[in-house]
């Protein structure tokens, strides 16, 4: 008899709980339908919202991860899956939820301590790794405000520091899961040119080829903020594709493009990003075809643009030494010799000295 | 000239008044019968003289006679002269003749008398003397910089250069410890007497009648100083602002004057500390007799090098705990006891637990000749414009009779202002004491177009131009970090198996990838920051999350192009070349707004302490890079690049001078907090035993 009272409850429990299971993922996902539908910025019904999803537990986490999985970042419903991840991250991450609700950084206690007494919280909320960025998006999003920033002026700068972390982290994380939240950011003419330059950035790491068209029409439209389009003109730098060079290539020959000359420097630093040693270093094995191709044109390019723009010679300079191509320095110093004029020689000559440390280095 | 006694005088004056009355009686006063006419037998009825008199000359030179004739009318019979106008009586001559032997402007009295009374004249000013002018305007200091004033310091005394020209010295010492610098005191007892340059005024034996001595101030240097005056035992100001100054010519005349000059005012854009001192005699009629000049200069300031031994070195106490660093503290006391230096641990509840040391202050000392010795070696510090809490450290701990204090000055609360961003490149060609170099600039923010526009402040910037020694400074781009301290990714230290002596560590984000990446696919997995995981500042990651991330590693290019800039520049100003850098591993990342900080903790950020043992000491944060079979590979990274056999310092260290490295824990206390070691401590060091003026 103890036996069979013993087993009789746990065979229903076990006969009952797919039901149970299936109950509680049809309450999530009407729960996360509605979460797609809370308007950006209302902290309130979202947090009530993401309370009663979090309430579940462990439980709601199957039903979560099918709703956040990355194929569901859609262009539409991105903020279902958003909503989804978000609550997936603070019922397998609950250490890191203090850290993105207060984030220390911003706090004036502690950002007394900092060599230099000014808020910043990029660190606390990057080292976490990509793991973090749906909690990160959703404070974006919903619960930007929901901070006791200071007043007056630290206030300010607390909640920029803040919006400048949350706007970094998907992009240097490469998480194109932010694709479309980053997008909107841009798009968004009522926020600040600094934020929407900080998401042109991070777009230009998740966004791939779609991202280019996006980042082309920017800079090509004269009628954005200047700071804006040099975000994205170094922006398209981040699109790792043969693309991203033919787009530079073109916009520093269209002398057309209105702002072209303020321009020229936010296009080198593209070159310089897209043709990184390093950054391509860190795609791997099979990307190193790809990359030594974008590289050589990027130095070609570089090297081009210097004979043009020999005012610019130590900025292209740097740009050079990232790329670290093997022959531009012999380009370079063709150039410092036969360079048509004494400008664009005296800014080759100037480019030999460190441009050679640089290559000293892979050697 | 002889002093009589006024009362007896004048009683001999009526006694012969007396006398002449009762001759002229007796002897039936024929002058008196005569005028009386009648043959009467009355006496005359005597009348009061009326008192006149002359002078041969009135305007003579010292020495020469002159007869003084009565006019009187009335027949007085009796006179009494007073040459110099001072009531003494002179002589009772009626016309007597008198020898001035002092130059100057003489009234002259006469007082004469008969039977029915005296009158007396007093002729104001009437006799000029003119003494021969006897000296030569000569001022004199310690021309020669021997510590003491003596005629050998004449020649070349008014000129400045490597062989001649005294020095004094900015007195921001508190010998009578009131926490006020001892220039804006006016009068001057007890040790600071040491601190007053002296300058000695030559007596005069015989000044210009009624002429003036007047020392002028070169224009540059008016209210830069304050000179004082040896009055029998007790100093007085007697010149702060102005252009000049005068000296009692009756003093000037007794005997040498003892003057003491200080500076009161900083080396700036607009006084590069000269001062000309003229001295000026001049006659009644302004017309200029002689004159001297000495020249002396502002001892300026000698920001302390790392190749200068530490005899202490100070860390503010916060504690233990996450942000403590109680673990650096013990491993600096295991140093400071092995290397015999005194290790002060500074309470960081005093300041609020402000624990960055080195952005309060920079060390310096300044020297000026001394009798005692080649020279008298005086610490200062140099307080930051940082308006934090242990700035007040400079005050309490350090400002004090022998220490003084530079405070700070500007109006920008930067923190390119602080310490940290103040070094030195150790001495190279042309520059003995070697060349003060800070971060600024006109840049952009690494990986971006944004702006990135920040200097230290100007005023700063000019006091290090202003400096002679160690100046003008020389600026490196440090405006890309979030800090903006060289001292985040330079350090120099010493090299005594080279050639130079000394070499300059660099970061190089490159340098600390390319270890990471040379583990191959079998390192990805590997621990990077072990056990640095308090969730609220987690730091723990892999390698492979390191070296495959494009944005992290695309940035270490690109600030390694940046720090190659700022080598680029300190080669330029120094003359250095690449062999004297020796390039530590020190990734960077964004700690926001897209100015960065180091990543891994930056080892270039170390304390490097030489001791008078011969060993030099390096506290340098642990790099906290992933173990590779045992090693940290970071670590082991640094090791090689010190002893690295390719390059021209190896060995850096060995036999006579070997070097104790020691990674300390900085990570939680100071790495995370945008600084490492370095900021957070201060040193006081030994300047070379050498004299900055010859150089």
């Amino acid at each position: 008899m103890n036996l069979l009272r013993t087993i009789v409850p746990a065979f229903i429990a076990v006969l009952l709980a797919p039901m149970v299971a299936a109950q509680d993922a049809a309450t999530i996902d009407l729960l996360l339908d509605d979460a797609a539908k809370i308007e950006p910025g209302d902290a309130e019904a979202w947090v009530k919202l993401r309370d009663q999803i979090v309430a579940f537990g462990e439980g709601a986490l199957p039903a979560l991860k099918v709703a956040g999985a990355d194929e569901k970042w859609t262009e539409q419903a991105w903020p279902r899956a958003l909503a989804a991840e978000a609550c997936r991250a603070r019922i397998e991450l609950p250490q890191f939820v203090e850290v993105v609700e207060r984030p220390p950084g911003i706090n004036p206690e502690h950002y007394a301590k900092f060599r230099k007494p000014a808020p910043t919280c990029v660190r606390e909320l990057v080292h976490p790794g990509k793991q973090l960025v749906p909690m990160l998006l959703e404070r974006w999003r919903w619960t930007l405000d929901q901070h006791a920033f200071s007043k007056g002026e630290a206030g300010k700068a607390e909640r920029d520091a803040l919006a400048h972390a949350l706007l970094y982290a998907p992009g240097f994380h490469a998480d194109t899961r932010a694709r479309f939240a980053l997008l909107a950011v841009l798009n968004d003419k009522a926020l600040p040119d600094s934020w929407r330059s900080d998401a042109a950035v991070s777009y230009g790491q998740t966004g791939g080829r779609d991202a280019l068209k996006v980042l082309n029409a920017f800079v090509d439209d004269g009628g954005n903020p200047l700071a804006l389009r040099e975000a994205c003109a170094g922006a398209i730098g981040w699109v790792a594709e043969d693309a991203a060079y033919d787009a530079i290539e073109a916009r520093l020959a269209n002398t057309e493009l209105p702002g072209h000359a303020r321009l020229i420097p936010a296009l080198v630093n593209g070159l310089g990003i897209l043709g990184a040693r390093l950054g391509w270093q860190a795609r791997g094995v099979m990307a190193k075809e790809q990359g030594e191709r974008i590289r050589e044109n990027c130095a070609r390019l570089l090297v081009a643009t210097l004979k043009a723009h020999p005012l610019h010679g130590a900025f292209i300079g740097q740009q050079l030494q990232v790329v670290a191509w093997d022959k531009s320095l012999d380009w370079i110093k063709e150039l410092s010799k036969d360079g048509e004029n004494e400008a664009v020689r005296n800014a080759a000559r100037d480019i030999i000295d460190p441009l050679t440390l640089t290559l000293s280095r892979y050697k | 000239m002889p002093s009589r006694n006024r009362t007896r005088g004048w009683t001999i004056l009526a006694s012969l008044a007396a006398l002449c009355l009762i001759v002229a009686s007796c002897s039936g006063g024929s002058d008196g019968g005569s005028s009386g006419g009648g043959g009467s037998s009355n006496p005359p009825t005597p009348v009061l003289p009326v008192v006149d008199f002359s002078a041969s000359q009135t305007s003579v030179m010292v020495n020469t006679a002159i007869t003084f004739t009565d006019l009187s009318t009335n027949t007085p019979t009796a006179w009494e002269w007073d040459f110099d106008g001072n009531s003494t009586l002179d002589s009772t001559t009626q016309n007597p003749t008198h020898t001035y032997t002092v130059g100057g402007t003489y009234s002259v009295r006469l007082t004469v008398a008969n039977a029915a009374g005296n009158a007396t004249l007093l002729k104001t000013a009437y006799i000029t003397v003119t003494a021969p002018v006897s000296g030569t305007a000569d001022l004199d200091s310690d021309s020669d910089r021997s510590g003491t004033v003596d005629a050998s310091d004449d020649a070349n005394e008014n000129v400045w250069n490597t062989q001649y020209g005294a020095v004094f010295h900015y007195n921001i010492d508190d010998d009578n410890n009131n926490n006020n610098e001892d220039f804006n005191e006016t009068t001057k007892t007890g040790n600071d007497i040491i601190d007053l340059a002296r300058v000695f005024v030559r007596q005069f034996p015989s000044p210009p009648v009624n002429g003036s001595a007047t020392i002028t101030v070169n224009a540059t240097a008016q209210g830069r100083i304050r000179v004082h005056r040896l009055n029998g035992a007790s100093w007085t100001s007697v010149y702060s602002t102005g252009a000049s100054f005068t000296l009692p010519l009756a003093s000037i005349s007794a005997g040498d004057i003892e003057l003491g000059i200080e500076g009161t005012g900083r080396l700036s854009s607009s006084w590069d500390g000269h001062v000309t001192l003229t001295l000026e005699i001049r006659d009644a009629g302004n017309v200029l007799h002689s004159s001297d000049a000495i020249r002396l200069r502002q001892a300026p300031p000698l920001f302390a090098t790392n190749l200068w031994p530490v005899i202490q070195l100070h860390i503010i106490n916060v504690g233990s705990g996450t942000y403590g660093n109680l673990n650096l503290r013990n491993s600096l006391t295991t140093i400071c006891n092995n290397a015999g230096f005194t290790f002060t641990q500074i309470p960081g509840g005093t300041y609020n637990n402000d624990r960055w040391l080195q952005d309060s202050s920079e060390p310096a000392v300044t020297q000026v000749p001394s009798s005692s010795g080649p020279r008298r070696i005086i610490d200062l510090v140099y307080q930051c414009y940082r308006l934090r809490e242990c700035d007040q450290w400079c005050v309490d701990a350090l400002f004090n009779p022998d220490w003084e204090l530079q405070r700070r000055f500007g109006t920008v609360n930067s923190s390119l202002n602080y310490g940290g961003n103040i070094e030195v490149i150790p001495p190279h060609t042309g520059r003995a004491w070697g060349r003060v170099y800070i971060g600024g600039g006109n840049g952009f923010r690494v990986g971006t177009t944004q702006s990135a526009t920040e200097y230290m402040d100007t005023t700063n910037r000019q006091y290090f131009d202003a400096n002679y020694i160690q100046g003008t400074h020389v600026e490196v781009t440090s405006e890309w970090l979030a800090v903006g301290h060289v001292d985040e990714f330079t350090m120099f230290l010493p090299a005594p198996n080279t050639t130079r002596g000394y070499a300059c560590l660099i970061a190089s984000p490159d340098l600390g990838a390319s270890v990471l990446t040379g583990l191959g696919s079998g390192g990805a997995g590997l621990t990077v920051f072990a056990g640095r995981t308090v969730a609220s500042d987690y730091w723990q990651t892999t390698v492979g999350a390191i070296t495959g991330n494009a944005a992290l590693m695309t940035l270490q290019g690109q600030t390694q192009a940046r720090i190659d800039q700022a080598r680029t520049q300190i080669k330029t100003a120094s003359g250095l070349t690449d062999n004297d850098f020796i390039e530590l591993p020190v990734m960077f990342e964004n700690a926001g707004s897209n100015f960065l900080a180091a990543y891994n903790p930056g080892v270039v950020n170390c304390i490097v302490m030489p001791s008078a043992n011969g060993t030099t000491y390096i506290a340098m944060p642990d790099p906290e890079g992933p173990d590779s079979g045992g090693v940290d590979v970071w670590q082991q990274s640094i090791l090689n690049q010190i002893n690295n056999p390719a390059s021209p310092q190896v060995p850096l260290y060995n036999g006579a001078n070997p070097m104790s490295l020691t990674f300390v824990d900085v990570f939680y206390s100071y790495h995370a907090l945008l600084g490492e070691c370095h900021c957070g401590t201060n040193t006081r060091r030994i300047p070379p035993a050498d004299d900055w003026w010859d150089k």
